[in-house]
C-alpha cells in the first residue's frame, strides 16, 4: 500500500514540503508574538535584577583597587619570609607606592605584570619642578605630542559644547573625570589642571613644561584620592591602617632618601609592627574572599589560614543566627495565626468571609510606616498594652518591655507578614470541597483525625508557599527592625543597609547580600526537593 | 414487613435550614435489611437532605432516625458505620487508590496484613486490581467511580448511601455502572439507599422507589407499581411519559368514575385518588396504552383525533395529536408491520380502556 511504503520517509504536506518545515512555518508567527510579549518583562528583569545582582556579586569579591595602590609592594611581598620584619627593599616599595605618582606613569603596572627591577620606580620627581625630565625618565612616551593628543581631544570636545551655562559646566567636569580615568584606574578623580593646560596647548607644538606640571599636579591629587580609598579598605583588614596611612602621608614628605626602613619606623612606629605587614598579604589577590570571611566574623592570618576575628570584633555570626531564628519564629507565628484565619475565610458564608477578607487586607493596604508607628503606640512602656495590663492590676513598676528589643521585632513582623501567609493558604483551602472531610468522617475517622489525615495534607501546597514567602521576606527584613528593633532586634538586613549607607563598605554589604541570596536559593532548593515547586500555590 | 426486618426507619423527621421553611416535611420511611431503596425526585425536593441526615452530616430538626432499632440522632457520623459514595466521589487526592481504600480500615485499627488483603479484595470486586498505586487524578471518571464504591464497601458496612454517584458519567458508562452496582448489591446483600434525579436509573436498580417532591414522599412503591399505578398526578407525570387531561368528576361507581373534560367529552376512568363528585381531577394515560383506530365498541373511551406531528424513533413512532382539546397528546405507535402509517393532518380515532386511564388529584400549581 502507498501509505505503508511511505511510513519511513519523512511526512510531507499536501504540496510536498516536509511536514516539519510546514509546521514550523505555521508556528513562526505565534512564536514571534510570544517572544515580543516576553521581551519587555525580560528586559525589565535584566535591567533591574540580573545586572544589579551581578554587580553585587562582583563587588563582593572585587579587591583590585588595593592592587593599584601597592603594585610594587605586592610584587615584592612574596619574597618576605613573614617571620620577622621585612627588609629594606619592601620598606622602599611601600614608601614609593604610597608617596610617589610613578605607579600611574609606569606603563602596564596595573594588574599582575609589575616589574620591580624597572629603574623608573626609583626616579623621584622634584617637588618644585622641573617636572619634564623626571617624567620623561619614567615614561619616555610623554615626549611625543601623540601621547597627549587623545587627552586633548577629550578636553576639546567638552569645550565645544554649546548651550546653557550649566550644560557647559557639566561637560567640563565630565571631561576632567574622563581624562583622569584615561590616566589612572580611578573613576572619581578630577584632572582639572590638565583640562585647562591641554586646551591652552594648541596641540601642534612640543608639550611644554606647563603640561607636565599639570600632569604631576593632577596625578598627585589622584594619588591622594586613591590613598583615601585604599586606606579604608586596609583598615577593614587591620584597624589602625587608616590613621597610619594618614600620618605617613604627612611624614613621608620629609623623607628624601634611604635607608627607608629606619626612616619609616621613625615616621610611625607601627611600620615596625609585623601585624600591619601581615595584613598586607591578605589584600594581595585582586579577587578576595575577605568580605565573605568578614561577614562570618572570620579573616586570614599571615599564613593564609582562616581564623576567627578577635572577640571584640565578632558580631555577624550572632546576627546571622539571630536573623535566622527571628525569621523562623516569625514564620511559625504567622503559620499558627494564619491557618485558622484562612480556614475561616475559606469556609464561612460569603457575606462573613468578605468582611473577614477586608480585615485581612486592610492592613496590607496601609502604609508600612503607619502600621509600625501604630505598633509603637501599642507596645511602648506607656502604651496601650502596658496601660491595659496595669489597669487590670499588673504591677506598675514592672511594665513589660515590648519594644526596642527582639520581642517587639517579632510581634510587629508577624503582624506585617501575616497576609503573605494567609492568602496562599486561603487560596488552597478554597479549592478543597467540604465533601472530603465528610467522606473521611463517614469512613470512620473522628473529626480531628479526618482533619490531620485528609484536610491538612491537602493544604500543604499553600502552607509551603506561605512559609517560603514569609521566611524569605523576613530574612531580609530591614525597616521594622530598624524602627522597633532597638539594640538586640537588629538583623543582618540592617547591617547591609549600614554598610551601604554609613560605613560605605560596599564589598561587605555585597557579600552579606550574596550570602542571603545563596541561603534563600538553598531553602528554595530544599523546598523543591521536599514539597515540589509545582505544588506551590501562591494564589 | 415485620418489625425486626426493618433496618432504617425515619420517624416523623422534619428538617429546616433557616427556621422558616421545611425542606423535609414529616418523613416516615421504613427500609428493610438488604433492600435497595432509591430516593427519586427533582432537585430541591429534599432527597439529598434525607441522605445527609442519615449519614449524620445534617441534624434532624425534629423526629428520630433509627438504624437497626437504635436511635442515631446523637451518634456522630464517624460512629455510624455507614458507607457512602459521594456525588463527586470525594476520593482523597493526596492518597493512592490503595491508601484511599485502606483509610477506613486504618482508622478502625485493623492489622496491616488484613488491611492489604481486604483492599485487594475490594479492588478486585470492582475490577481495578491493577490500579492500586495510582492517584485518583490518574484514573478515568468511571474508574474513580468504582474506587468510590469499593471504598464505601471495604469496611463491610451494613448500609451504603449513594448520592447521585453516576451523575458525572456519560450515558453508556452510566448504564454499565448501574448494572454493576445492582449486581454488587445482590451479591453482598447490603442495604443501599440511593439518591438520584434520573428516573431510568431508579427504575433499573431499585427494589423500591420513594418519589420526593416538596419535602414529602409522594409515593413509595416498586418500580413497576410506580409506573403502572401512580398514586397521584405528580408521580404519574414524573415517572415515564404521561398524557394529562383535566376535568370535573361527574359520578363515582365503585372503583370507576366518570369525568367531564373541560372540552366537554365524558371519559370512563379508574378511580384512584379523587375528591367527591363535582371536584376537579386529572386523568393520566400512558402513551403506549392508546390504540389507533380501534374496532368500534372495543373501548369505552374513543375520540376523534387530528395528527399534528410525527417523530420517527426507530422502534416506535411518536405521534403528537389533538384530542379532547389537548394538543400535546402523545401516542407511541409500535413500528410493526400491520400498523397503518399515519400522515400529519390525518383524522383518526384514538381509544383506550377504562383501567388504563387513572383519575388522580390536581397537582398544586407552582
Amino acid at each position: 500500500m502507498a501509505n505503508s511504503a511511505s511510513s519511513n520517509a519523512p511526512l510531507l504536506t499536501a504540496d510536498g514540503t516536509p511536514l516539519k518545515v510546514g509546521l514550523q512555518r505555521s508556528l513562526r508567527r505565534s512564536k514571534l508574538k510570544a517572544v515580543g510579549l516576553v521581551f519587555p518583562p525580560l528586559l525589565f528583569l535584566i535591567v533591574l535584577f540580573i545586572i544589579p545582582i551581578g554587580d553585587l556579586l562582583t563587588r563582593s569579591v572585587d579587591d583590585t583597587r588595593i592592587n593599584y595602590q601597592l603594585p610594587l609592594t605586592f610584587a615584592l611581598i612574596d619574597n618576605w619570609d613573614r617571620k620577622e620584619l621585612p627588609d629594606e627593599s619592601l620598606y622602599k616599595a611601600v614608601f614609593l607606592d604610597l608617596s610617589s605618582i610613578n605607579k600611574f606613569l609606569i606603563k602596564d603596572n596595573f594588574g599582575t605584570s609589575v616589574d620591580p627591577q624597572d629603574p623608573a620606580w626609583a626616579v623621584s620627581i622634584p617637588r618644585k619642578g622641573p617636572y619634564r625630565d623626571a617624567i620623561l625618565e619614567i615614561a619616555p612616551d610623554w615626549r611625543s605630542p601623540a601621547n597627549w593628543l587623545p587627552l586633548r581631544a577629550i578636553a576639546v570636545q567638552a569645550s565645544q559644547v554649546t548651550g546653557a551655562a550649566i550644560d557647559l559646566r557639566k561637560a567640563k567636569i565630565k571631561a576632567e573625570f574622563t581624562i583622569c580615568k584615561d590616566l589612572t584606574p580611578l573613576e572619581n578623580a578630577s584632572c582639572s589642571n590638565l583640562y585647562r593646560e591641554l586646551l591652552e596647548w594648541g596641540g601642534n607644538s612640543e608639550p611644554s613644561e606647563d603640561l607636565f606640571k599639570a600632569l604631576v599636579k593632577d596625578l598627585s591629587y589622584a594619588a591622594k584620592y586613591l590613598i583615601g580609598k585604599s586606606s579604608t579598605r586596609m583598615n577593614y583588614e587591620k584597624p589602625g591602617f587608616k590613621s597610619l596611612l594618614k600620618k605617613s602621608g604627612r611624614k613621608f614628605k620629609k623623607i628624601d632618601e634611604g635607608p627607608y626602613k629606619e626612616a619609616l619606623i621613625k615616621a610611625d612606629k607601627r611600620w615596625g609592627d609585623i601585624e600591619f605587614w601581615s595584613a598586607l598579604i591578605s589584600m594581595q589577590d585582586p579577587q578576595t574572599s575577605v568580605y565573605y570571611l568578614n561577614s562570618l566574623d572570620r579573616k586570614w592570618d599571615a599564613d593564609r589560614e582562616i581564623i576567627m576575628q578577635p572577640e571584640e570584633r565578632r558580631v555577624y555570626v550572632m546576627l546571622w543566627k539571630r536573623t535566622f531564628w527571628l525569621s523562623l519564629i516569625v514564620t511559625l507565628g504567622c503559620l499558627v495565626l494564619a491557618y485558622p484565619v484562612a480556614h475561616l475565610l475559606a469556609t464561612l458564608p460569603l457575606r462573613h468571609s468578605n468582611l473577614l477578607m477586608i480585615c485581612v487586607l486592610m492592613p496590607f493596604w496601609t502604609s508600612l510606616l503607619v502600621r509600625i508607628v501604630a505598633w509603637m503606640v501599642m507596645l511602648r512602656s506607656e502604651g496601650v498594652v502596658n496601660d491595659t495590663l496595669v489597669a487590670f492590676g499588673w504591677p506598675d513598676e514592672s511594665r513589660l518591655q515590648l519594644m526596642y528589643n527582639f520581642t517587639g521585632t517579632v510581634i510587629v513582623m508577624i503582624q506585617i507578614l501575616l497576609p503573605f501567609m494567609i492568602l496562599p493558604i486561603y487560596s488552597v483551602m478554597k479549592t478543597i470541597p467540604p465533601s472530603y472531610m465528610r467522606a473521611a468522617q463517614n469512613l470512620g475517622a473522628p473529626p480531628s483525625l479526618a482533619f490531620l489525615r485528609v484536610y491538612m495534607p491537602q493544604t500543604l501546597p499553600g502552607v509551603g508557599a506561605g512559609v517560603i514567602l514569609v521566611f524569605i521576606v523576613a530574612i531580609g527584613y530591614y525597616i521594622t527592625p530598624e524602627l522597633v528593633g532597638g539594640k538586640d532586634g537588629r538583623l543582618i538586613g540592617n547591617m547591609v543597609a549600614y554598610h551601604m549607607q554609613k560605613s560605605l563598605n560596599w564589598g561587605l554589604a555585597s557579600a552579606m547580600g550574596a550570602i542571603l541570596l545563596v541561603g534563600i536559593l538553598i531553602l528554595y532548593w530544599i523546598y523543591d526537593k521536599v514539597v515540589g515547586i509545582d505544588n506551590m500555590k501562591l494564589g | 414487613m415485620s418489625a425486626e426486618d426493618i433496618f432504617v426507619r425515619f420517624e416523623k423527621v422534619q428538617k429546616s435550614y433557616d427556621g422558616e421553611t421545611l425542606v423535609v416535611k414529616n418523613l416516615n420511611l421504613d427500609i428493610q435489611r438488604g433492600e435497595f431503596v432509591t430516593m427519586l425526585g427533582p432537585s430541591g425536593s429534599g432527597k439529598t437532605t434525607c441522605l445527609m441526615m442519615l449519614a449524620g452530616f445534617e441534624p434532624a430538626t425534629h423526629g428520630e432516625i433509627f438504624l437497626g432499632n437504635r436511635p442515631i440522632n446523637a451518634v456522630p457520623p464517624h460512629k455510624r458505620g455507614i458507607g457512602m459514595v459521594f456525588q463527586n466521589y470525594a476520593l482523597f487526592p493526596h492518597m493512592t487508590v490503595n491508601e484511599n481504600l485502606a483509610f477506613p480500615l486504618e482508622v478502625r485499627r485493623i492489622n496491616k496484613a488484613e488491611i492489604s488483603d481486604r483492599v485487594k479484595r475490594a479492588l478486585d470486586m470492582v475490577q481495578l486490581g491493577a490500579f492500586g498505586d495510582r492517584r485518583p487524578a490518574q484514573l478515568s471518571g468511571g474508574q474513580q467511580q468504582r474506587v468510590a464504591v469499593a471504598r464505601a464497601l471495604v469496611f463491610d458496612p451494613d448500609l451504603v448511601l449513594m448520592d447521585e454517584p453516576l451523575g458525572a458519567l456519560d450515558k453508556q458508562l452510566r448504564e454499565q455502572m448501574q448494572y454493576e452496582i445492582k449486581h454488587i448489591h445482590e451479591r453482598l446483600g447490603v442495604t443501599v439507599v440511593y439518591v438520584t434525579h434520573d428516573q431510568s436509573e431508579a427504575l433499573t436498580m431499585s427494589n423500591r422507589i420513594a418519589v420526593f417532591e416538596d419535602g414529602v414522599i409522594q409515593q413509595l412503591a416498586s418500580p413497576s407499581d410506580l409506573y403502572e399505578r401512580p398514586d397521584n398526578a405528580f408521580v404519574a407525570q414524573f415517572i415515564g411519559e404521561n398524557n394529562r387531561l383535566t376535568g370535573v368528576v361527574k359520578s363515582i361507581e365503585g372503583d370507576q368514575c366518570q369525568v367531564t373534560l373541560d372540552s366537554g367529552e365524558e371519559i370512563q376512568a379508574l378511580k384512584v385518588n379523587i375528591g367527591a363528585v363535582g371536584e376537579r381531577a386529572t386523568l393520566s394515560l400512558r402513551p403506549e396504552r392508546v390504540e389507533v383506530n380501534p374496532e368500534p365498541g372495543k373501548f369505552p373511551n374513543a375520540f376523534n383525533a387530528k395528527v399534528e406531528e410525527l417523530i420517527y424513533l426507530g422502534d416506535h413512532i411518536r405521534t403528537r395529536a389533538s384530542v379532547c382539546g389537548n394538543s400535546e397528546f402523545i401516542v407511541k405507535i409500535p413500528n410493526a408491520t400491520h400498523h397503518a402509517s399515519l400522515n400529519e393532518g390525518d383524522s383518526v380515532m384514538f381509544g383506550w380502556s377504562m383501567e388504563d386511564c387513572r383519575a388522580l388529584d390536581v397537582p398544586p400549581t407552582h
